[in-house]
């Protein structure tokens, strides 16, 4: 057809152009830059090995080619005015519209060299990344890099993507370009914009912009999370560069903005193109909300399994019941859930040492990848299904909630002001968020979401200030202004759908007490009185009951005021299950409470003795329960072996018990092994009939077991609480 | 001294070809082109406008109702002084300049309907030729082969034909100013056009080139009927080249026809030049005979012609005196009725 001979010729001829203009050299050079010194850089002074287990070329490559897009972004820029200079200067565009080619062909054709100018940049970067990664890894025999093959497809497919996402770019900058006959101008339009793009960028403030788009496209290695090939803003990018490719043809045409918007037909034209933009621009950026599956799946894959894990079970949050066990057979699981259907709530799901929380309901499909470190979501397993902006948004959480220190230094007003203005901001984000796919969270999910991070402000609100208040000021009626009305109505007192979540009930709780007048943890009969009398719905009462009971159960060591109370109020408990469940934790806390033996169980030491409490008969047994990844506990580890240092003796033995496992074994060995003598390091064989037995749920957790192997108490303060040393000096002195 | 150079080109192409295009022949290439048939007769004019207007500001008219009529196969001298308006006219012709005009026919075709597709039997040079300087004078043309789809092998021949076979690797923007003009030449007419449009294409060139290049033109047009119009300020220039002419003064077209036309114009006054070696002395001895003799140098006089006064009896009389005749010169006072033209408001 002739279109395509001619606009393959008007291709060509833009080839045979390029010599002379410097171009190449702008390519070669610009691309080289980065990788020779930071390769040199490695190579003379080297750096350490990468820990085992980041997959290799992956996180190097997109790391690299984030690094790399401002200088790709300029590249772009002087790429395309120079192509148009060459124009400009030689009066090129005379002789070409007097050829007989339609210019269409001219126009299109020297954008299309552009586009091909920097897809060459790109590979070449890429490509001479791979070879000098490469050869630092020969050089230093690194096994990581020389083992994992080169992921070809995976990284063209990137390449792709990005170079795509700077097509929006590239046309306004060609249209500049041809429409500004000098280098200056053209060229300081789009640095602007580039610095521009940055700067919304980290303002978050638009993700629209088509000179930000390659910047955000380079930081997302594969394109979707739930497996889509293309981003969003790389969408908008071609939106952006059909809406350019056709105004700067209009001005190309006529040579003149006078002609280009003069008479209907054009403004038609344009307005036309524009219309058409913004319609492709909703609903490119307009966020999307998943629907529900036919059934309720979950699956899920791990990168590098543990050869001991056999299955994977679904558990409820909080109560921790078995919904589903499922088996793990080479590295992957899938399972159908046919019961009762799940409200939608928090979730969790073990596999080994991996519990990960999810959020999921009735009719949803849940897919688990637990990776490597790097690229998975700052190690955290990536979450794909009907609930990824969920499990994402939650995820993205970082468990702190809102405080102001001093508060005593805020009048009424301002403090209401400060905590309006930050619980605005914060619903304002929940509100905005979505994921890389562009999916947006349901609105039930955002509404929970929005009012539970309303809690501490409320909190904060009617309990902590209000305390400080008639500390420093007693006698003082504590007035708020009006605009806080909003926040107080945000939550309520009687929220059905929150009653799942601990930190709801936590909140009713405080705001109970404080109304009430009762210290925390304290969980005595007018305590108990305030629950059962108020006139709350019932499925409040029942949940803040539970709440207080199970509270009650696990503070309370003297196990008959713990069983009156139980039998006090259990009669209250009108939600069966709740009872249930309080009667297994008092089962169990009244199994390990003061004066019960402590529950044998299968311990090994560090050269592999097995070991039981029977071999420590005859002395107190202070007992540390730790793991080699649990971070307090390295906290207090020297407390602990200081007092063992201290107290150790032949009526006292300090034994710390591991539940690492796994992988971790050989951490363990390392760690335990270079820990003083004095304590005696145990691994528990069955981590989780251990921490069963024992009722623990949290660690580190210190205990004490007399000499007869009962149990004195299996929950003592830390080490580093003075408290501590109180026991040990009691115990000691022959309490 | 040389008397080829001030005999007119009007006589036929055989004669002038043996006179003065064979000494010249080893500079030029073998003709180019093939001969073909004349598909001329199709249109009476190559380029035809109707009372075409063109203004860049509300106040200034740049071109005023010009109607062009160029006859196919003819070369075509468009003529005016600087600022007249040609260079316009030609970019109008091209569509160059923005704006519809429906008033223009090239090739017997209007202009807004057989655009760019005309540009395959047209070739153009408007105002400073448009190279690429970062390429060599073969890349160039090779640039336009690539984009129009012609043979490479046109390239060499075309070079030679311009005079720029020797240029090699150097860049355009190496080119002095002659040779940009030629390279600007060849690429209009490297596709064998069937009209040719040129901006004052002797301009920059040294004398030989100059008729190198008038040469080439009358070549084409004789040999393979190409139409040439060409514009130019300098009517010398225009007298030898051009068979037709079209001059231009503010915008309006004040004459056009041919240069026979022009040249038998009643009221001109032809006046001829006799080159002596004492003029001063021969005037004297002529004045009694031709009183309307004048003296212009040393070496030359002057002296109106018409009916009585011919230049034949000047001569025989400047023999009989045994006054030694260096050189005739008929001046068809054409400059003097230009300037006159072009003087007036």
């Amino acid at each position: 057809m002739e279109i395509i001979t001619n606009s393959i010729r008007a291709f060509k001829a833009e080839w045979i152009k390029l010599k002379g203009t410097g171009i190449w050299w702008i390519i070669i050079i610009g691309s080289a830059l980065i990788p020779v010194i930071s390769a040199g850089y490695e190579l003379t002074y080297g750096t350490e090995k990468p820990a085992s287990g980041v997959v290799p070329w992956e996180n190097d490559i997109q790391s690299n080619v984030n690094g790399f897009i401002f200088l790709f972004l300029l590249i772009c820029i002087l790429i395309i005015v120079r192509l148009c200079q060459t124009e400009h200067r030689s009066q090129g565009w005379k002789l070409i519209e007097t050829q007989p080619i339609h210019r269409a062909h001219l126009y299109i054709g020297k954008f299309k060299m552009a586009m091909a100018l920097s897809l060459a940049c790109l590979l070449f970067y890429v490509f001479l990344n791979i070879a000098l990664i490469y050869l630092v890894a020969v050089v230093r025999q690194d096994e990581n890099y020389l083992t994992h093959s080169i992921p070809i497809g995976p990284i063209l497919l990137y390449v792709l993507r990005v170079w795509i996402a700077a097509w929006g770019l590239m046309a306004i900058q060609y249209f500049v370009s041809i429409w500004l006959t000098n280098f200056v101008g053209p060229f300081m339009i789009g640095f602007v914009l580039v610095i521009a793009a940055g700067i919304t960028g980290a303002l978050q403030m638009g993700e629209w912009n088509p000179y930000g788009s390659p910047g955000m496209s380079s930081e997302h290695f594969k394109a979707g999370v739930s497996g889509g090939w293309m981003l969003h803003n790389e969408k908008l990018s071609i939106a952006w560069m059909l809406l350019f490719l056709w105004l700067g043809y209009q001005y190309y045409f006529y040579r003149s903005w006078k002609y280009a918007v003069q008479g209907g037909k054009q403004l038609m034209k344009i307005g036309v193109a524009a219309a058409v933009f913004a319609v492709a621009f909703y609903f490119i950026e307009t966020p999307v909300t998943l629907g529900r599956h036919a059934r309720t799946v979950i699956s899920g894959a791990m990168a590098e399994p543990d050869s001991l894990i056999t299955n994977v079970v679904l558990l409820r949050s909080g109560t921790m019941d078995t919904l589903l066990n499922i088996p793990f057979v080479n590295g992957s699981f899938h399972g159908v859930y046919e019961g009762e259907p799940l409200k939608a709530g928090d979730y969790v799901i073990v596999a080994g040492n991996n519990g990960t929380e999810v959020y999921m309901g009735d009719k949803d499909s849940i897919h688990i990848r637990w990776g490597a470190r790097i690229m998975t979501n700052r190690g955290r397993p990536i979450i794909t299904g009907t609930r990824q902006a969920e499990n994402a948004l939650n995820q993205r959480d970082d468990g702190y909630g809102f405080n102001v220190d001093n508060m005593q230094n805020f009048k009424p007003t301002e403090f209401a002001d400060l905590v309006l203005e930050s619980w605005q901001r914060e619903m304002k984000t929940i509100d905005r968020f979505k994921t890389t796919d562009n999916i947006r969270p349901s609105e039930d999910f955002i509404n929970m979401k929005k009012k539970r991070a309303t809690l501490s402000y409320l909190e904060h609100v009617k309990v902590e200030y209000p305390k400080m208040y008639a500390m420093y000021y007693p006698g003082k009626k504590l007035e708020y202004p009006k605009t806080l009305d909003s926040l107080l109505h945000a939550v309520g007192d009687e929220e059905i759908s929150l009653l799942g979540y601990a930190d709801y009930l936590d909140y009713l709780d405080k705001d109970l007490r404080y109304q009430a007048k009762i210290r925390d943890l304290t969980f005595d009969s007018s305590y108990f009185d305030q629950i059962v009398n108020s006139n709350k719905p019932a499925e409040v009462r029942n949940a803040m009951l539970y709440h207080g009971m199970k509270g009650m159960i696990g503070n309370y060591g003297d196990s008959l005021k713990r069983n009156q109370l139980y039998n006090k109020y259990i009669g209250f408990q009108k939600d069966q299950y709740f009872a249930r469940k309080l009667h297994e934790r008092l089962a169990l806390e009244n199994s390990i409470t003061k004066g019960m033996p402590a529950p044998l169980f299968e311990s090994e030491s560090l050269v592999g003795n097995k070991m039981n409490w029977t071999d420590f008969k005859g002395k107190y047994v202070v007992v540390d329960v730790w793991a080699t990844w649990c971070g307090p506990c390295k906290q207090e580890d020297p407390f602990f072996q200081r007092y063992a240092d201290m107290y150790a003796s032949d009526r006292m033995a300090f034994v710390a018990v591991s539940i690492d496992d796994g992988d971790n074994l050989y951490k363990w060995q390392y760690e335990a092994g270079a820990k003083s003598k004095t304590v005696v390091q145990l691994r528990a064989k069955d981590k989780m009939v251990f921490m069963g037995q024992y009722g623990i749920e949290t660690i580190p957790r210190y205990m004490l077991i007399d000499p007869e192997g009962r149990f004195v108490a299996t929950s003592l303060p830390r080490p580093s609480d003075r408290l501590f040393e109180d026991y040990l000096l009691r115990v000691s002195e022959g309490n | 001294m040389d008397t080829r150079a001030f005999h007119k080109p009007v006589m036929p192409f055989s004669v002038c070809k043996n006179l003065f295009i064979l000494p010249i022949t080893d500079r030029l290439a073998e003709p180019v082109f093939n001969l073909r048939t004349n598909h001329h007769m199709q249109h009476e004019y190559a380029i035809e406008t109707h009372n075409l207007s063109y203004s860049f500001s509300k106040t200034d008219k740049v071109i005023d109702s010009l109607s062009l009529r160029v006859p196919t196969g003819s070369i075509y001298g468009f003529l005016g002084p600087n600022g007249a308006g040609k260079t316009t006219s030609m970019k109008l012709l091209c569509g160059m300049l923005p704006g519809k005009h429906s008033n223009i026919s090239l090739l017997g075709k209007p202009l807004d309907q057989c655009m760019p597709e005309v540009f395959a039997e047209v070739g153009t040079l408007i105002e400073m030729p448009s190279l690429y300087l970062n390429l060599t004078a073969y890349d160039n043309l090779r640039h336009l082969c690539i984009l129009n789809g012609y043979d490479s092998s046109v390239i060499d021949p075309i070079l030679e034909t311009v005079g720029l076979a020797h240029t090699g690797k150097k860049l355009a923007k190496a080119f002095s100013l002659g040779m940009k003009q030629r390279l600007g030449i060849a690429t209009a007419i490297i596709h064998k056009p069937k009209l040719l449009m040129l901006d004052e294409p002797v301009n920059g060139l040294d004398p030989a080139g100059i008729v190198e290049i008038r040469n080439l033109l009358i070549r084409l047009k004789e040999e393979h009927g190409i139409t040439v119009f060409i514009s130019s300020h300098m009517l010398s220039e225009i007298e030898k080249t051009c068979d037709h002419i079209g001059i231009i003064h503010r915008g309006k077209l004040r004459y056009q026809g041919t240069m026979e036309g022009l040249t038998n114009r009643p009221g001109l006054s032809k006046e001829v030049q006799f080159i002596v070696e004492d003029a001063p002395a021969a005037a004297e001895k002529l004045l009694p005979v031709f009183p309307g003799i004048r003296v212009l140098n040393n070496r030359a006089i002057q002296i109106n012609i018409d009916e009585d006064v011919q230049v034949s009896d000047i001569n025989r009389k400047l023999v009989e005196l045994s006054i030694p005749v260096e050189g005739i010169e008929v001046k068809k006072g054409l400059e003097e009725w230009f300037m006159n033209m072009t003087n007036e408001k």
